[in-house]
């Protein structure tokens, strides 16, 4: 028995009954195929980074299991043959559980609005993230939830100037690398 | 352009012992790409050699799962 936690995007624009039926499957064929299950995480209806199918936004889950390696291929396939998953990924799994990756809980969260992530914003100024953020996240438990899916609010607003067509900005960028702290355009 | 001359660079991982490349950690990734989504080069990241390959690989698969985008014009 080893240790996996798989991943995998379900079409955002289902409805969360058909959502969790989905999720309710997989679970089920991994008891079936004889794994544990240590937990599952709904991480959410997610911006993706690009377009799946036409599609702008996925619903992330992630099962965090034990199992005898021999069953992932059947497992796989079932993924497969599903057409309502965009994508899915298993690794081995260390046994911890990240902090940037928050449970959003029981299918009576109804998250059909889109709220706005960090996924589909390319353009982030170099010397803000560069600073590590990491001790910030990890107090605010509640809020992170807010964190991944709402983009902090104050950079976001000043981004609102096109960034977006970066045509040549790599010149400009690496200047700012320099972490000189010069703001590019904010 | 000697970057490397200005200002030494420590390895952001090595200095914290940071050993998690979990490709699932946008927030911390999204800092190693630039504006249109390339990764970022070490020499202006300071990251070591080490590293940088670990973090390149989980940038890669973030992307496949789309946590992160292969190119900014994507999303236009």
């Amino acid at each position: 028995m080893r240790k996996y936690d798989t991943t995998f995007i379900i079409d955002g624009s289902l409805p969360t009954d058909r959502r969790e039926a989905i999720i309710a499957q997989y679970e089920n064929s991994l008891t079936r195929h004889g794994a544990e299950i240590e937990q599952t995480v709904r991480w959410g209806l997610r911006q993706l980074a690009y377009e799946i199918k036409k599609q702008t936004h996925g619903y992330y889950v992630i099962i965090y299991y034990s199992a005898d390696p021999s069953i992932l291929t059947s497992f796989h396939r079932e993924f497969d043959l599903n057409e309502n998953i965009f994508r899915y990924m298993t690794m081995l799994w260390d046994g911890k559980h990240p902090h940037y990756v928050r449970d959003e809980g029981a299918p009576d969260s109804t998250r059909t609005s889109v709220s706005t992530d960090t996924a589909g914003r390319p353009d982030k100024t170099d010397e803000e993230t560069l600073v590590e953020k990491e001790p910030d996240e990890a107090p605010a438990a509640g809020e992170e939830q807010d964190e991944a899916h709402a983009v902090e609010e104050s950079p976001e607003e000043d981004k609102t100037t096109g960034e977006d067509a970066a045509g040549g900005d790599d010149a400009g960028e690496e200047a700012s690398d320099e972490s000189d702290e010069t703001p590019e355009a904010r | 352009m000697m970057l490397n001359r200005k200002k030494v660079k420590i390895c952001k991982f090595c200095e914290n012992k940071d050993n998690d490349f979990n490709y699932k950690n946008e927030k911390k990734l999204r800092s190693f790409i630039n504006e249109r989504g390339k990764i970022i080069p070490r020499r202006m990241t300071g990251t070591c050699a080490k590293h940088q390959r670990k973090l390149t690989t989980a940038i890669k698969r973030a992307r496949y799962m789309a946590i992160l985008p292969f190119t900014s014009e994507m999303m236009r």
